[in-house]
């Protein structure tokens, strides 16, 4: 019954965005190539506009226009394997409400197998099944996000930085929310994000992208046993550790935005209204 | 309390609605009694000929026909413009090719539509009906190719992600997407096309309420005019209240 996600290998070739309106073809991501384990949780790190997002709508197999060979369980594309995303931004149903924005990712024949409230339930959102989206703060969007995401029982799950633009407080929770449903339900996990510290707490393994064109230039373990605590300083002495070791690779992670790139609702004040 | 309170408030929208509509029919009432015309029949007069027309003449045939011919219409230049609206919308090649005829669509007056409409394919309900769909088609096009447009691609790739079958990703995360699209253009479409109902039974008709109406202009009857006038408002009225009301409260109650 527990699927432990399947090996993940992604070789992008190129992958470039054709010139528009004048501007010249930009070249996104070139010799891309790694390999992640069965289960393991690889964080992937790289400055702003690095092309973190083209990469896993590759692996995901929602760009149609890269020249890249992803393996993933024996299988030549990922299209035949359950897999999850987590966005930016929740993209949650607006019309739809909490259980039925989880219910409705499921097979028909599973929708009433009471999963999807089970889930709800563990986030702690068992009193909200029947509100919509948009009367909830963005904190308990992203957990219903995150309750779909592991719904399917995904072999392989993708993340896209999805606590950004949330507080810190609220980050972290999730982020052990996160690792406590990975926990309980094992899977291959690719987990983009610009943040070092947010990378060391949740990762198996980082890996850091080159700016554009994007390539693996680094690939480091992370030293820490499971369960981590947010607080543990040993994650902020081996972030400072990373980047000592590496400043001249590493120098595009101190000066990256914390503007998110997707367009958003205002949270605070669907938080405001909610309680 | 609550009455005091009730009170303080002000009427409510629903005893609003109710005010205004009966103040109207007092500032017809007064005028008629003012100017004591055969041009404007009073309330009574005309509710008495409604009466009449009701229980002895044609006034629940024609009104059913005319309704029927109204629904048929209208669910015909919805599918079809809805239909064309989502492709263009979604195909800019056929969007540069059919928007010259769009725009042409758009501006051909109702009364040549119909008038080619009853030449080229007879005097029948079937060629009632396209004269009037042909009216309104280009007008829901429009709209919902705006709507197509407008589409959320972010959460169709959700779909697409957790491979949602085509028919729930169309129902569930496609459709509602566009229904204040289809809204806009199911009650302008609605408001359209009975008048131009009419226009067709007037010009082609034995039957319905616009053949009527070319009677009562032939006798100068205003009374009869005005009565089935009235029986037509208040039907719309009905369906709107009944209808259209609750079917838009359904597709928007997320939004409060």
């Amino acid at each position: 019954m527990t699927a432990t996600g399947s090996e993940l290998s992604v070789r992008i070739d190129r992958k470039a965005y054709p010139s528009m309106a004048g501007e010249p073809e930009r070249l996104a991501i070139e010799g891309l190539d790694f390999t992640a384990a069965a289960g393991q949780f690889v964080c992937i790190v790289g400055p702003s506009g690095c092309g973190k997002t083209t990469m896993l709508n590759v692996v995901a197999g929602l760009d149609h226009a890269a020249e890249a060979t992803i393996r993933f369980g024996g299988k030549a594309d990922t299209k035949s394997s359950r897999i999850s995303y987590m966005f930016q931004t929740p993209r949650l149903l607006p019309w739809a409400t909490v259980r039925e924005n989880v219910r409705l990712v499921l097979p028909p024949q599973e929708a009433d197998s009471g999963r999807a409230e089970a889930l709800l339930e563990e986030m702690k959102l068992g009193d909200r099944l029947d509100e919509y989206p948009n009367r909830l703060s963005g904190g308990m969007q992203r957990r219903v996000a995150l309750a779909r995401a592991f719904v399917t029982e995904p072999e392989l799950l993708l993340l896209d930085e999805p606590f950004i633009s949330l507080d810190g407080p609220v980050a972290d929770h999730l982020r052990g929310i996160l690792l406590q449903l990975w926990r309980a339900r094992p899977t291959t996990v690719l987990f983009v994000t610009h943040d070092l510290r947010e990378a060391i707490y949740l990762g198996d393994r980082i890996l850091f992208l080159s700016g554009a064109p994007s390539s693996v230039i680094l690939d480091e373990p992370v030293p820490i046993e499971r369960p981590r605590d947010v607080e543990d300083p040993r994650i902020e002495d081996y972030r400072q550790q990373l980047l000592a070791g590496n400043r001249l690779l590493l120098q595009g992670l101190n000066t990256v935005s914390e503007t998110p790139t997707e367009k958003e609702p205002d949270d605070r004040q669907a938080a405001g209204g909610s309680r | 309390m609550s009455r005091a309170a009730a009170i303080a408030r002000g009427p409510s929208p629903t005893q609003l609605r109710l005010i205004s509509f009966l103040s109207l029919l007092v500032i017809w009432e007064v005028a008629a009694l003012l100017l004591q015309s055969r041009e404007l029949p009073d309330l009574w007069q005309v509710a008495s000929t409604f009466w009449i027309e009701l229980t002895d003449g044609p006034l629940l045939t024609d009104l059913g026909l005319t309704l029927f011919r109204v629904l048929a219409a209208f669910l015909l230049a919805m599918v079809i413009g809805s239909a064309i609206g989502i492709a263009m919308g979604f195909n800019r090649r056929l969007d540069h090719l059919f928007d010259g005829w769009l725009i042409l669509f758009l501006n051909i007056p109702a009364l040549v539509t119909i008038i080619l409409c009853l030449l080229w394919f007879g005097i029948n309900e079937a060629s009632f009906i396209v004269a009037v769909a042909l009216n309104k088609i280009p007008n829901v096009v429009v709209t919902l190719r705006e709507g197509a447009r407008a589409i959320d691609r972010d959460l169709l790739q959700v779909a697409e992600i957790f491979r949602v079958s085509r028919r729930r990703t169309f129902f569930h995360f496609f459709l509602p997407q566009l229904y204040p699209y289809l809204m806009a253009a199911g009650r302008s479409g609605v408001a359209l096309i009975w008048k131009i109902v009419l226009v067709v039974e007037l010009i082609g008709g034995s039957s319905g309420i616009g053949f009527r109406m070319a009677n009562f202009f032939q006798y100068f009857d205003i009374a009869g005019l005005l009565a089935y006038t009235m029986a037509f408002v208040v039907v719309m009225l009905l369906v709107e209240i009944a209808f259209v009301e609750p079917l838009e409260r359904r597709m928007t109650r997320w939004r409060k």
